[in-house]
């Protein structure tokens, strides 16, 4: 029974506080997403290398090469890592503030704590420029035909110990950095490198070492990463290029530097004749009459007109406030849709577990506290608390050594939520059901048993609780039978703390599944999360966090509303 | 007249006696003192040198003398060559030896030894092999790995044992740092509120700029530093953090107090409040949003340095956010209480009347979650050392002891045990959280 007049009033009470908590939930959500921004970009590794290395184009000798600061740099840059991370930064007036063209991480950081310690970004980028004339000299002066065994080997070391100076993070390392050059060079006929000598002569004579202590903020304007993926091109000028020199063949398709090339029925893409990732082709490229397809970030459009062909490469991001959480690094998919594929598997999961405990605690509750102190009372408090104490991981492994071992009983399928080798996605659904359903049981059981160790716990005090009440004292003391006293006046009562929870629990679960996920190997949120922390998957981290914080403050937000809606005497509104 | 009993009244007595009620915590605290005394005894009870043995004529109480002396050594004439050797003990097999006389430790393994006869997941009932002075021989009893071993043959049960160590070590000094935390953000959060913290408008606007300069030169500029530091050592880089945050307060502290004592009048002179109360509950509300495992996981990847004291500290800076609103709650029903008032008419100084005046009386709930909060440490941790983050790998663990169980199928006995060390930890202070709310809840009567 709905009684208008009471709805009216509800809402009207509870709607100044809704959007009270609406404005404070928006800027929560950007010191959220401020905070993970913050956490990704200081993940040590460099997703950047990760990737060049697994093209296989990685070694340590080629590291400094060319080729390989080219493809560094074109990665980076498809992968938008190539703008300052926010709108200013904040640092010391030596530093310098076009640092983030560096391709390198390591040797970013390594010019950033350099500068520092020295105070002065021209001297150090005068150093940075006088390496590579010293190498190619030695390339010139002794080529590797012309000398022996052991002068090679010389010259390898002091080449490597040359190009080390990019590393070199204070002047102490750098001056033993120059005198182990000293030495190797000696061992190889005292070459003499002049301008590098001058250029590290001049660090350790005109350093300022007091420019670290002056605070300086610098300004880098709209156009950087965090804007790009909070607010995608808002504000920034819509970069459409249209290029002009491409080349279609029969298996071969070219603009600019890049390169694609069918070999079977993939396609490949290649930059500056480096093989790149495989690159995600939405339409069929035999047909070329009007092609799009994603690459890492942007959108790709080939238009046959006519006799030529026409590339569109749309740069612009829609960002977050548009739905657009930008693209993978680890298989260039759109984060929206992988996170909206692993939310739902994690949803449905959580949803089934919450109602199963649910089912199962409140009856728990109602008879263990309408006989406290009972049997029925003593045992299921010690079972409920033992199983409040029993570490998710444990039990989920122990249930997979009972029934999914193949030494004991093979019950229900190890991991997993479907097996991809008879599964089909045209299936109707009871057909799904029936063949998915035994990939969930296990974890069903592990999700449920805690929450509903703790649900049945907050019944009972719920419902011991309302016991005391003066109320319950004079339905008794009317006449009425114990049992339309609990069913009717003490449960409805009892049942406000319980359903409060379930807000609760419910951005909990999805943060906290993650174990469980890793475990019987369930593709959802928080396995997610926790593989892109360790591929370093910037935009997945970013995404996952975000997601998780609105989830959780949305959560809070519907449990204060479930307070008003059962509780009339609370207000919300201070 | 004054009643004697209420003379002697303490809070601190009546909820002993009311806590010594509740039977389940009683035993949970002897349980927990039982642990305690396990981790502090450890190298005794678990190690792979004998508590005291003879050999060769000569008397060695290698578990002792290894403790303060890792790598001690002694010359010894072997009774069976009658060639003078040297036993350098952490090197040395003793099982190997001719010995004349020999009381090992009641598990005669240490958790990071590798037992080649017996590795590759042997378990308790199993058939166990040791190499004696004359040969391969059955394991007699004292010799045996009651609880198994792993697939690298490292002793199960002297990994438990050792295990208690580092599990109530993080447990403990974790929520440690959590409640200093909490409890002070929580009780000036409370106390102040939005409103009744009020200062010249000059002086907070120099706060604001301590805070600044206390961040850029206590870590900002110093960042290397502080990195360095930690690579070189645990020890070196708190140091160095330590330093960081000394200059952080300093600055902030320094910058506050200059606000204090320069008069000025004007549009700088009005007062103005500090909302004290918005800034903590946003900091908790940020850091309850995030999903606490991931932020932990995720931190833990940034720092790469791989230690004890390193989780420690992240977990406690997660975990603060239960205790703080405990006690902020608290501190806003003591606030109105007559005898703070009192202290306030009186002219006390604030800070004295929160922490000499307030605190005492707003520390129960804090127990509680405290209590709870060390379960749920443990839990933390033993489930970063499950995936394998954050716990160095050469020190075993009761997670890293279930993880390795996870793989192998046949090895129960890698899963059963860690698994119910943890959940008796877990249980017992979760029972003494129990036990600690209702014997510090006067309403609550046994």
């Amino acid at each position: 029974m709905i009684n208008t007049e009471r709805l009216i009033r509800f809402t009207t009470r509870i709607t100044p506080y809704i959007f009270k908590r609406l404005l404070v939930f928006i800027p929560t959500l950007i010191i959220i997403s401020l905070l993970s921004f913050l956490i990704s970009t200081n993940a040590p590794g460099d997703p950047v290398s990760k990737i060049v290395t697994a093209m296989g184009q990685d070694g340590t000798a080629s590291q400094n090469s060319d080729a390989n600061q080219r493809t560094r740099q074109l990665v980076r840059k498809k992968l938008g890592l190539d703008k300052p991370d926010f709108y200013f930064s904040l640092g010391t007036a030596a530093d310098c503030d076009t640092l983030y063209r560096l391709a390198d991480k390591n040797h970013r950081s390594a010019a950033k704590s350099l500068t520092r310690d020295i105070g002065d970004w021209e001297l150090v980028s005068n150093l940075y420029n006088n390496i590579k004339l010293p190498v190619d000299t030695l390339e010139l002066v002794y080529p590797d035909s012309a000398i022996s065994k052991k002068e090679r080997s010389f010259k390898s070391q002091l080449i490597f110990y040359l190009n080390g100076l990019k590393d070199a993070s204070s002047k102490k390392e750098l001056n033993q950095k120059m005198s182990s050059i000293h030495a190797w060079s000696d061992s190889l006929g005292g070459v003499r490198f002049n301008c590098l000598n001058r250029a590290v002569e001049s660090i350790n004579k005109n350093g300022k070492k007091w420019m670290k202590y002056i605070p300086s903020i610098k300004w880098y304007g709209l156009n950087n990463q965090y804007h790009l993926w909070l607010l995608g091109d808002i504000g920034l000028r819509k970069n459409i290029d249209t290029l002009s020199n491409i080349k279609v063949e029969n298996k071969v398709f070219s603009f600019d530097e890049f390169k694609f090339v069918k070999k079977g029925q993939k396609w490949f893409e290649f930059s500056s004749g480096i093989l790149l990732k495989d690159t995600i082709f939405k339409s069929s490229f035999d047909q070329l009459n009007k092609i799009s397809f994603y690459d890492n970030g942007r959108q790709i459009r080939v238009e046959k007109m006519e006799d030529s062909y026409s590339v569109f490469i749309d740069r612009g991001r829609k960002g977050v406030v548009r739905g657009d959480f930008g693209i993978s690094f680890e298989d260039g998919k759109y984060v929206r849709d992988k996170i909206f594929t692993s939310f739902s598997v994690s949803f449905w999961l959580i949803l089934f577990s919450i109602i199963l405990s649910y089912l199962v605690s409140v009856p728990v509750g109602i008879l263990s506290a309408s006989r406290r102190g009972g049997r029925f009372d003593r045992w299921s408090s010690l079972v409920l608390f033992s199983l409040y104490s029993l570490p998710s991981f444990f039990v989920a492994t122990v249930l997979l050594y009972t029934f999914a071992n193949p030494d004991l009983f093979v019950w229900f399928p190890e991991s997993g939520i479907y097996d991809p080798e008879i599964f089909d996605d045209n299936w109707s659904l009871y057909q799904k059901i029936k063949h998915q359903a035994p990939f969930f049981a296990l974890p069903l059981v592990a999700y449920t048993y805690s929450s509903f160790a703790f649900l049945s716990r907050i019944m009972r005090s719920g419902m011991l609780d309302v016991f005391g009440k003066d109320y319950i004292r004079t339905a008794r003391a009317k006449g009425l039978n114990e049992k339309t006293v609990i069913l009717k006046h003490v449960l409805k009562n009892s049942l406000i703390p319980i359903i409060t929870v379930f807000a609760n629990i419910f951005p909990a679960t999805v943060g906290g599944s993650l174990i469980l996920e890793s475990i019987f190997n369930i593709p959802g949120m928080g396995k997610l999360g926790y593989d892109a922390i360790l591929d370093l998957d910037y935009p997945m981290i970013l995404a996952v966090f975000t997601i998780s914080g609105a989830l959780t403050v949305l959560g809070y937000i519907v449990a204060d509303i479930l307070y008003a809606a059962v509780d009339p005497r609370i207000t919300l509104t201070k | 007249m004054r009643d004697k009993e209420n003379d002697n009244f303490l809070f601190r007595k009546y909820a002993w006696q009311q806590f010594k009620k509740n039977k389940s915590g009683l035993w949970s605290v002897y349980i927990l003192i039982f642990l305690i005394v396990i981790s502090l005894f450890s190298p005794f009870i678990a190690n792979q040198q004998p508590l005291y043995v003879t050999y060769g004529g000569k008397t060695f109480y290698p578990a002792f003398q290894t403790l303060i002396n890792e790598s001690y050594s002694d010359s010894v004439i072997n009774p069976e060559t009658g060639i003078k050797e040297e036993l350098v003990f952490n090197l040395v097999d003793w099982r190997r030896l001719k010995k004349d006389f020999v009381v090992w430790p009641l598990i005669p393994y240490s958790p990071e030894q590798f037992d080649k006869y017996n590795n590759d997941f042997v378990g308790p009932y199993d058939n166990q092999k040791y190499m004696a002075y004359n040969g391969i021989k059955d394991s007699p009893w004292i010799l045996k790995h009651h609880l198994g071993t792993d697939g690298l043959g490292r002793d199960v049960a002297s990994g438990l044992i050792h295990g208690t160590k580092i599990s109530l070590t993080v447990g403990v000094l974790s929520m440690g740092i959590a409640a200093f935390i909490g409890v002070f953000l929580g009780a000036i959060a409370g106390y102040y509120g939005d409103t009744r913290y009020k200062l010249s408008r000059l002086r907070k606007c120099l706060t604001f700029i301590g805070l600044f300069l206390g961040f850029y030169y206590g870590f900002l500029i110093r960042s290397d530093s502080i990195a360095n530091g930690f690579s070189e050592g645990v020890f070196n880089g708190s140091l160095k953090f330590l330093w960081g945050a000394f200059l952080f307060v300093f600055y902030t502290l320094l910058c506050n107090l200059i606000g204090k004592y320069i008069p000025v009048g004007g549009y700088f002179g009005k007062p103005v409040t500090l909302k004290i109360d918005s800034y903590v509950s946003r900091c908790i509300e940020v850091l309850n949003s995030l999903p606490t495992l991931l932020l932990i996981i995720t931190i833990a990847a940034i720092l790469e340095e791989r230690s004890l004291v390193v989780l420690m500290i992240i977990i406690g800076a997660t975990s603060w956010t239960g205790i703080a609103r405990f006690t902020r709650a608290e501190f806003l029903k003591l606030r109105e209480l007559e005898y703070i008032k009192a202290a306030e008419v009186l002219g006390y100084n604030n800070w004295r009347i929160i922490f000499k005046h307030a605190l005492p009386n707003g520390l129960a709930p804090v127990f509680v979650s405290i209590a709870f909060g060390v379960a749920s440490a443990i839990l933390v941790e033993s489930s970063l050392s499950f995936l394998g983050i954050g716990v160095p790998e050469d020190i075993v663990t009761w997670g890293s002891l279930l993880s390795l169980g996870k793989e192998e199928f046949d090895a129960w006995w890698l899963v059963v045990f860690p698994g119910l060390a943890i959940f008796i930890t877990i249980t017992v202070y979760n029972l003494i959280g129990d036990g600690l709310r209702d014997a510090l809840d006067p309403k609550y009567v046994k």
